[in-house]
């Protein structure tokens, strides 16, 4: 039986130079990763070139990662600040982010109607709003987490998580029984 | 949040596979291309820091080459100027080679 090697033991040995360790920590956080970027982005096939891009920075730079065991997090961390990067570039090229989201296929693979509908729902709200309800909703971060990986203050990433959870539900048409 | 969020049915809706070879496959080929560049990167650096160093040195290098030839070019005379000598007695000593009549009479 092989046991279960930890974030920090995976990252040690791949800052020894092993692959097999850092496809292990590809494996394990992959869907993460992939999934927050899909609810960011809201494209998959760009989400996907982002968590690839994502996991080559973190190759890049895995020797600066302070705490190896908060893998997870860091990775998020890079994640968005390439969200970001994608969203800046977009705005170079002088077309609005709701302009380049609408011109793209809505889905490359079929979806279910429940996937559909939250995709069309994240791409009515702000960036930064998507983000956090990507990490606190749907990933359940702690909104102390999110503040950190969003690199927001703890107030704004509540707001934000607050405000879009509203929204979504009125876009969506659920029943809301927190509020 | 709790799990009976109504949000959370359309989020696991939204989830990607758990695992994902394929996924795994595009990184680590990026990552190999990756290493390929850099270590590309750092031959043409060592390279460069190699070539500035021979051209920083270049007139210690010539008065180098230049005094090690002809000291060189000297020893190279006596070298060959013994080893003929060393040939030529072995022959004569050996008579291994056919020598003329006034040789062999002086000897």
């Amino acid at each position: 039986m092989s046991t279960q090697m930890t974030d920090a033991a995976l990252v040690g040995a791949a800052r020894s130079g092993s692959d097999t360790a850092f496809a292990k920590i590809v494996d394990r956080h992959q869907q993460a990763v992939r999934s927050f970027l899909r609810r960011v982005c809201g494209h998959e096939a760009d989400a996907d070139d982002l968590a690839q891009e994502t996991f080559l920075a973190a190759w890049t730079a895995l020797r600066t990662l302070d705490e190896p065991d908060r893998i997870r997090s860091w990775l998020f961390g890079i994640a968005w600040r390439q969200a970001k990067g994608m969203a800046r570039s977009m705005s170079r090229t002088r077309r609005r982010e709701t302009d380049w989201q609408a011109e793209r296929p809505e889905h490359d693979q079929p979806g279910t109607e429940l996937n559909i509908a939250m995709q069309q729902a994240l791409a009515q709200l702000p960036a930064d709003q998507r983000a956090a309800i990507a990490l606190c909703l749907a990933g359940d971060w702690s909104h102390g987490d999110a503040a950190k990986i969003l690199e927001m203050p703890l107030g704004t990433v509540k707001s934000h998580v607050l405000r879009g959870r509203a929204r979504l539900v009125e876009i969506l048409g659920v029943r809301d029984d927190e509020h | 949040m709790t799990n009976t969020d109504p949000l959370k049915t359309f989020f696991e809706a939204d989830d990607v596979p758990a695992a994902d070879p394929g996924f795994r496959t595009a990184v680590m080929e990026r990552v190999a291309r990756r290493r390929l560049q850099f270590a590309l990167a750092r031959a043409a650096l060592a390279g460069l820091v190699v070539f500035a160093i021979l051209l920083l040195l270049r007139s210690l290098i010539l008065t180098l080459v230049v005094g090690l030839s002809a000291a060189l070019g000297e020893a190279v005379l006596v070298l060959a100027a013994i080893g003929l000598a060393a040939f030529a007695g072995h022959f004569l000593v050996t008579r291994t080679l056919p020598m003329p009549g006034w040789v062999e009479r002086l000897l």
